[in-house]
């Protein structure tokens, strides 16, 4: 009598099954959106306002964006060529030149950066420029709120 | 003769049998079908859903009427912990808690007491808090915003904002 052969095929039938519904539910409630973080610490509280033309610290920068750019007070870094202004266009200011401008400083001496803005002006754009400073090399960034 | 034909032995009837069965045998197509290939995408694609949506929401939820500001610099996700949710006329604490609207933050003092409460009621873990905003609320609403965090507490900020290039 000739000897029955072993049956060794899987039913995937239900693992399947399972897997569609799981690939669908997540699909569905996936964010598509990615959100990173831009970490800075806060000044406001016990200091007064600070100048525009003159930074508070000796090594610090202060930046202030506006509706038209970002105003930029350079403490004494010698031998670099900084910009005093980047101009605002029609989409934002030109990150590239204040990262640049930052990571020629920094080549120079530490540095800080201290980042406010006008009442006008949206906060996306404040956002960025925080983000152009932390591109060009410097993680000691603080908003100024005051 | 006629005779020895009809005496047909067990074996014979035995082969008929056999050929008749081979025959039916040809006759049924097998129409199975490979899923392996299907599977292992399945697999592929659930194991990449989970590690995604695992490492997205692990900090910050995302009210959907915010666009987020752009940029490029790349640091650690930071830990879930209190946030701040702010639309382009309404300030949430959680994605559906409503504390204050805009105008009347433009309007008020410079210290929020809708956000200040709000903030104080939430666990406070190393100082920062996870303020998720759209880009085109004014800066002067927003550093009222910031400030009212501070005075809850909550000294540093971690802005939201939306990764360009790879992550």
């Amino acid at each position: 009598m000739a000897k029955q052969e072993l049956n060794t095929e899987l039913n995937l039938t239900s693992m399947i099954d399972l897997m569609s519904c799981l690939v669908a539910f997540m699909l569905l409630t996936s964010v598509w959106v990615h959100v990173a973080a831009l970490p800075a610490a806060v000044e406001s509280k016990g200091r007064a306002p600070q100048s525009v033309d003159k930074p508070k610290e000796p090594n610090e920068i202060k930046i202030t964006v506006t509706k038209t750019g970002v105003k930029l007070a350079w403490p004494n870094v010698k031998g670099v060529r900084l910009p005093a202004f980047v101009r605002r266009g029609s989409e934002g200011f030109d990150h590239d030149t204040l990262s640049d401008a930052i990571a020629q400083a920094l080549e120079v001496k530490e540095l800080t950066a201290s980042v406010t803005g006008t009442n006008d002006v949206e906060y996306g754009a404040v956002a960025e420029a925080i983000d152009a400073v932390k591109a060009g090399g410097l993680d000691q960034v603080f908003l100024l709120t005051n | 003769m006629p005779l020895q034909k009809a005496r047909l032995r067990i074996s014979d009837y035995n082969r008929g049998r056999k050929s008749r069965l081979k025959d039916q045998e040809k006759k049924v197509q097998e129409a199975a079908l490979s899923l392996t290939s299907m599977v292992d995408m399945f697999a592929t694609l659930v194991v990449y859903l989970i590690m995604t949506s695992t490492s997205l929401q692990e900090w910050v939820g995302l009210a959907s009427n915010i666009e987020l500001p752009k940029g490029r610099y790349i640091g650690e996700s930071p830990q879930k912990g209190a946030a701040i949710q702010v639309t382009k006329d309404m300030v949430f604490g959680e994605l559906d808690v409503e504390l204050i609207s805009i105008a009347q933050i433009a309007k008020g003092p410079f210290s929020v007491a809708a956000i200040k409460d709000y903030l104080k009621q939430q666990e406070n873990k190393n100082g920062y808090v996870n303020v998720v905003a759209d880009y085109s609320v004014p800066f002067g609403v927003m550093r009222k915003i910031i400030a009212s965090c501070q005075d809850a507490g909550f000294k540093n900020v971690n802005l939201a904002i939306e990764p360009i290039g790879p992550t």
